[in-house]
């Protein structure tokens, strides 16, 4: 086993960086998401890990040793691919075997630990059928099983759960977790689904434009989001716009003619431009003014989710909030005057 | 539906299964070109294949009188069995030297961007525009016995008499290797442009180096491209005719040369059952290369 260090690595592609000076480092037998949307760069740095790709600068770090100039062949990694990428003339056996056989051992032995993966992906029993017989959720534990089966030292997933229906994904990331843990393995997980790395993740990063927003735990990230990308990127968020002021009481944040208080861990800045960052089931429709800190508001829609209700307010300065509140015991109409209100802790105060 | 249950439940549809092929509509649209084969290649082809077991006629094409005399004499006869054999050696020598000349500059045109691509495909198939027979006559220009590469050799020294390419074997193969190699190279061409890259990455990834991904994923892989290629160029070759007549002469008579050569003395029978013979081998060829080396069809080697 071995931890990953990715040190200062920017890719450049047709003129533009791709990856921009990123640093990461993914302890040994931890699990680290890569997440963004489309085109941020997340991708590119999970190439750069794999070795398709040579960084321009920086450095990439398989355990004590910098692999730049190694291969993708000789750098002990495993991959699984969006697509599966099985090999369609192979069988599942052969399929699962081939690291293995890569790596020279025998027909029985790797046929032995051929097996065993499948059995771990549960999988059993399909060693001699061809990929395109099996459904894709199939084939993607083929592709799971080929990419363990000779323990390499880094796992590497290029949004591996993106081509499957939602239930089966669900199960597939609490499986996918499990076998991590179970192995040991580091691992690196490229998504662009965020509850998918929030559940599954030791540490996150997530990518804008080919650089980190902000990296840290699951946490970290979900309750005290660096700026306003990472905070609706993560989640969602209403960010309420808002100037840090001194008061008697200190440095607090004045929106909409409305005076906040920070949380404790804030470092405020005298006039400041911020946004209040506040997750939309942390914000309670039920009190009366003045009872909490929070804003009035207008109620513009009420959709039935279920299990809850998403309101969608208008705040009295124009500013769009959604809540989540309960379906049960609450009873709200378009049109009626709410008051949104919030605790200090639950409004994070990010970058403009 | 408890969590164990569901994993192996809900988690595995198989494909769902194919629409049945709705033969209506197909078959109107058929109907054109099966019409076209039909009468112009169907029943003609039957027309033969009657006519050979017919005895020859001065008078007329045939004698009408049923006979197996025309397959007995193609079948025992040591001329005509030898140039069944050599008609077979040559096509399979030709097959083999577009393979080996062919799939490198496949798997470089493979390589290059679909824009460079074409462009030097244009080139690999501009030599088609130009007559067979006129490209023919250009090996003899080159090979005569008063040709460049014999002038050549005569006014350097080299040699002291005019060295007899032509009419030989090896001028046969020579020629047809030069007009067929396209056709190899961009049947297997269209095969390896067709792999997932994610494949070749994929086998990067699990510990292969560059040779290994050639043998275990892009040669495998390319297996259909190169049983098409080989199928029309061993076809095409098994049934020359002008490229053998004017590089082989009198002395490389392929079966193609054996026909004409019966229809111009008015033997039609004996034409029409050495033309089923050499439709049946080579069927039979391709039938055998088809099986072994897996069907151009499913795409892969099994």
């Amino acid at each position: 086993m071995a931890s990953v260090e990715i040190a200062g690595v920017s890719k450049q592609y047709a003129g533009a960086w791709a990856v921009d000076r990123v640093s990461i480092t993914v302890p040994d037998g931890s699990f680290f998401s890569l997440l963004g949307p489309s085109g941020s760069g997340k991708t590119t740095l999970l190439r750069l890990v794999a070795g398709f790709l040579r960084p321009d600068a920086g450095t990439v770090r398989i355990g004590p040793a910098i692999v730049n100039e190694v291969p993708p062949h000789k750098r002990d990694i495993g991959m699984v691919f969006q697509q599966y990428a099985l090999f369609p003339h192979q069988t599942v056996l052969d399929n699962v075997a081939f690291g293995l056989e890569m790596r020279g051992m025998g027909r029985k032995a790797r046929e032995a630990k051929a097996r065993e993966a499948l059995e771990m992906v549960r999988m059993a029993g399909r060693e001699r059928a061809y990929p395109k017989e099996l459904s894709g959720g199939q084939q993607q534990r083929i592709a799971i099983a080929r990419s363990i089966a000779a323990r390499p030292a880094v796992w590497l997933l290029d949004e591996p759960l993106s081509a499957l229906d939602r239930k089966l994904r669900i199960e597939m990331q609490s499986e996918l977790r499990s076998l991590q843990k179970l192995l040991g393995i580091t691992t690196i997980y490229v998504t662009h689904d965020q509850e998918e790395a929030l559940a599954m993740s030791d540490g996150i990063a997530i990518f804008r434009d080919g650089r980190i927003a902000q990296q840290g735990s699951a946490e970290d990230l979900y309750e005290r989001p660096a700026d306003g990308f990472v905070a609706d990127f993560l989640g969602s968020a209403n960010l309420i716009e808002g100037v840090v002021a001194r008061g008697p009481q200190g440095l607090h944040v004045v929106a909409e003619g409305e005076a906040f208080r920070p949380s404790a861990d804030h470092i405020l800045r005298e006039n400041e431009r911020v946004h209040l960052a506040i997750r939309p089931e942390r914000l309670d429709l039920s009190g009366a003014p003045g009872a909490a800190q929070g804003l009035p508001a207008r109620v513009e829609s009420v959709l039935y989710l279920g299990s809850d209700l998403r309101v969608v307010l208008r705040t009295r300065g124009g500013a769009l909030l959604v809540a989540r509140a309960p379906s049960r015991g609450t009873a709200l109409a378009e049109g009626a005057e709410v008051f949104a209100a919030f605790k200090p802790e639950d409004a994070a105060i990010v970058a403009h | 539906m408890s969590r164990t249950s569901s994993l192996a439940g809900t988690a595995e549809r198989a494909p769902a299964a194919r629409r049945p092929f709705r033969w209506k509509r197909a078959e109107a649209l058929l109907a054109p070109a099966f019409l076209y084969y039909f009468v112009l290649l169907v029943l003609p082809s039957a027309a033969f294949c009657v006519v050979s077991f017919y005895g020859r006629s001065d008078t007329g094409f045939f004698d009408g009188v049923f006979t197996l005399k025309n397959y007995v004499s193609v079948l025992t006869d040591g001329f005509y069995l030898g140039s069944l054999w050599l008609t077979f050696r040559i096509s399979v020598e030709t097959t083999l030297a577009c393979l080996l000349l062919g799939y490198p500059a496949a798997y470089y045109l493979a390589k290059l961007s679909p824009a460079a691509r074409k462009k030097l495909i244009i080139l690999l198939l501009f030599p088609l525009l130009l007559s067979t027979v006129i490209r023919v006559y250009g090996w003899i220009a080159l090979l005569g016995r008063r040709g460049i590469v014999n002038q050549v050799l005569l006014s350097s020294g080299a040699t002291d008499y005019p060295i007899a390419f032509l009419y030989t074997e090896g001028t046969v193969l020579l020629g047809l290797v030069s007009i067929l190699l396209p056709y190899m190279i961009i049947n297997i061409t269209n095969t390896l442009i067709t792999i997932d890259p994610a494949l070749r990455e994929a086998a990067a990834a699990h510990g292969a180096g560059p040779f290994k991904i050639f043998l275990k994923v892009t040669l495998p892989l390319s297996g259909a491209g190169m049983v098409s290629g080989a199928v029309m160029v061993f076809t095409i070759a098994m049934s020359t005719y002008i490229i053998s007549f004017l590089l082989g002469g009198p002395k490389v008579k392929l079966l193609g040369n054996l026909i004409f050569d019966s229809t111009s003395s008015f033997n039609w029978p004996l034409a029409a059952a050495l033309s089923v013979v050499l439709v049946v081998a080579t069927a039979a060829a391709c039938g055998a290369m088809v099986r072994l080396l897996g069907s151009p069809a499913n795409g892969m080697a099994r």
